[in-house]
């Protein structure tokens, strides 16, 4: 594949959900494009839309609007056979190791599971040199082939999260906050296996998280969501370096640090909770929180590159 | 049941029934259970190798109301007839149809609940309305509805009792499903493109058995019982042929002053649920691998 063809983009996509208030929108006019072997780390806060958009771009959702891009072809025009392409091509990976695996089935079976519904092996052998190949890779000792999931920890329940996800070789997952059940220790672990796997085998990620210091250490590009919209994208040490978005800025003013010469930085806290998200008013959502709000901020706000590779949605930032 | 598994050797294992059997047969009371109902099994099954089924149906007027005694060990009934041999041979009909119903209305109840809780919208509404409608008759009437549209029968009759037990089923089924349904491991097995039936069967039937199973084996007993109803009305199960509710229904006229009437073939049901029951908690227990091996 070129280097610059992206493997994995969305166009306009957008989710809305109608519930009995109005219409939710939970992810909003989304343009984004992974290249392969790349990482692009989503972050923002809670029920910002970040999952939403995840499910949306696998079909486990169906958008709204818009369209998602699988080595340049549509892949919500799929349809019947066509959609194992996809299925074998895209998978994902759970924030809840507790709940992502099935409780009646082995964690062999758990594993094979994929690989059975895509028909990708032709005997029994076969499936257990592969499931024996991915509990290895994911570093999950072979005595564990018998178990079932409520008699391994979560670390360990994760990795057999990720090795149900590479059963059918994928060449993009979706992380939906694969870490943040995990103890910080158990999290490095999982962090590094995932590197090594993309370095190994050339996946891309789009990784969900809303942990800055998880999205530093995996992302090659960091996308900042807000509400469902995307108020801020750059490439990552760009977007540490150089917050350009209000609300990147007081988001990265809140990691903490251990740095004590740093001890008494000026912070920027938000105030306030995030506005209704059901039929929002055009214009920016983070204006009835952000310090710097005027009347401006009324218009609707577009992402707008600033510098190469670094996109702001708001009108102050001009690059 | 000494199956390798499919994992090449790599650590010697039971497969999942070796799994399940060993599970099962630490639970004593399920192990109860399965003797008693096996041996009851055999007794009815065997029935003609040592009971002549004149002794079911030829009335001896001059011989009635005997207590058990060593000739008729369980006793006669009004007709003189000898209360072991019917209750031998009305085992057969009780126990088989009894057993046929709640197996087929829990098959029926799983796929139907199974499709109204995975799928939900329009699809719920036409199966649960259709439930709801069924659960509205009472479960007599509707069985006699079905007889009345199928005609006679013991094969008929079955179908109409499972018809009437269906609705509780499938209200049940649905119930555990929804709970299931927005779990992750279903999102994870519709990532990777598993069809709705595979989803439906494999990963949420599995896990939302447990009520489903406890409530069918408490069913038997109402089921031998709905039997009885309509053999009184006529339908299916006609006298003299006896089965253990219409000896009971039959005989109940006399319990005060005979009560062995009433408690022989009472107990032949008590013990038959029972037994069923205790199979079924042992079964819920065996097939969840969260219980301690």
């Amino acid at each position: 594949m070129s280097e610059n063809r992206p493997l994995v983009e969305t166009r306009n996509l957008c989710k809305y959900f109608d519930t009995p208030r109005g219409q939710l929108h939970a992810v909003e006019e989304v343009n984004l494009s992974i290249k392969a072997g790349e990482t692009l780390g989503v972050v923002g806060e809670s029920g910002c839309g970040k999952s939403t958009l995840g499910r949306v771009i696998l079909r486990l959702i169906p958008p709204t609007r818009g369209e998602v891009y699988y080595e340049g072809e549509n892949i919500l025009e799929y349809r019947g056979k066509q959609l194992k392409k996809m299925h074998v091509n895209m998978q994902m990976i759970f924030q809840d190791p507790f709940t992502s695996l099935n409780p009646r089935l082995s964690i062999s079976n758990i594993i094979a599971e994929p690989m059975k519904v895509c028909g990708l092996v032709r005997n029994r052998r076969e499936m257990a040199e592969r499931v024996r190949e991915l509990m290895e890779v994911c570093g999950l000792p072979a005595r564990y082939v018998n178990t079932y999931p409520h008699e391994l920890d979560g670390g360990r329940r994760q990795r057999v999260g990720l090795a149900r996800a590479l059963a059918v070789d994928p060449k993009f997952i979706v992380c939906d906050e694969p870490v943040s059940a995990l103890d910080v220790s158990i999290q490095a672990q999982i962090l590094n296996l995932l590197m090594d796997l993309q370095e190994q085998k050339g996946v891309s990620y789009l990784f969900i998280t809303h942990d800055l210091c998880v999205v530093r250490h995996i992302s090659h590009q960091i996308m900042v969501m807000y509400m469902g919209q995307v108020v801020e994208f750059a490439e990552k040490n760009e977007l540490f370096k150089n917050p350009l978005h209000p609300y990147t800025k007081a988001l990265l003013s809140a990691i903490p640090t251990i740095d004590l010469s740093r001890r008494n930085r000026e912070r920027q806290l938000l105030r306030g909770e995030v506005a209704n998200p059901i039929n929002p008013k055009p214009g920016c959502r983070f204006a009835p929180r952000c310090a710097y709000a005027a009347q401006e901020c009324l218009e609707p706000q577009t992402l707008r590159e600033v510098a190469p590779g670094h996109k702001v949605a708001c009108w102050r930032c001009q690059g | 049941m000494k199956k390798r598994r499919k994992n090449g050797g790599a650590v010697s294992g039971r497969s999942v029934w070796g799994l399940v059997w060993f599970r099962f047969k630490k639970n004593k009371l399920a192990m109860a259970g399965l003797f008693v109902l096996i041996f009851i099994m055999l007794a009815v099954l065997l029935a003609p190798l040592y009971v002549d089924y004149q002794a079911v149906v030829s009335q001896k007027i001059t011989n009635r109301f005997k207590a058990p005694n060593a000739t008729n060990w369980f006793g006669t009934d009004q007709f003189g007839r000898d209360l072991f041999a019917r209750v031998v041979y009305g085992g057969r009909i009780s126990l088989f149809v009894g057993l046929a119903v709640i197996m087929l209305s829990f098959v029926a109840g799983c796929i139907l609940g199974g499709l109204a809780g995975y799928f939900g919208g329009v699809v719920d509404q036409v199966i649960m309305r259709i439930v709801d409608m069924f659960m509205a008759i009472p479960a007599i009437l509707l069985s006699m509805a079905v007889v009345a549209a199928l005609g006679n029968g013991t094969g008929k009759m079955l179908i109409a009792l499972a018809v009437a037990q269906t609705p509780r089923f499938t209200r049940i089924v649905r119930s555990s499903i929804m709970g299931l349904r927005n779990q992750e491991f279903i999102e994870a097995a519709k990532c990777y493109g598993s069809s709705s039936a595979r989803i439906i069967f494999k990963h949420l039937l599995p896990n939302g058995m447990g009520p489903v199973i406890v409530s069918t084996t408490l069913t038997l007993g109402q089921v031998i019982i709905n039997i009885a109803s309509l053999g009184f009305l006529g339908i299916g199960v006609a006298s003299p042929t006896p089965e253990w509710g219409t000896i009971l229904s039959e005989t109940k006229a006399f319990i005060r002053y005979y009560p062995y009437l009433g408690l022989i073939p009472g107990a032949c049901i008590a013990l038959s649920v029972m037994a069923v029951n205790f199979i079924g908690d042992g079964l819920r227990d065996a097939l969840d691998p969260r219980m301690k091996n």
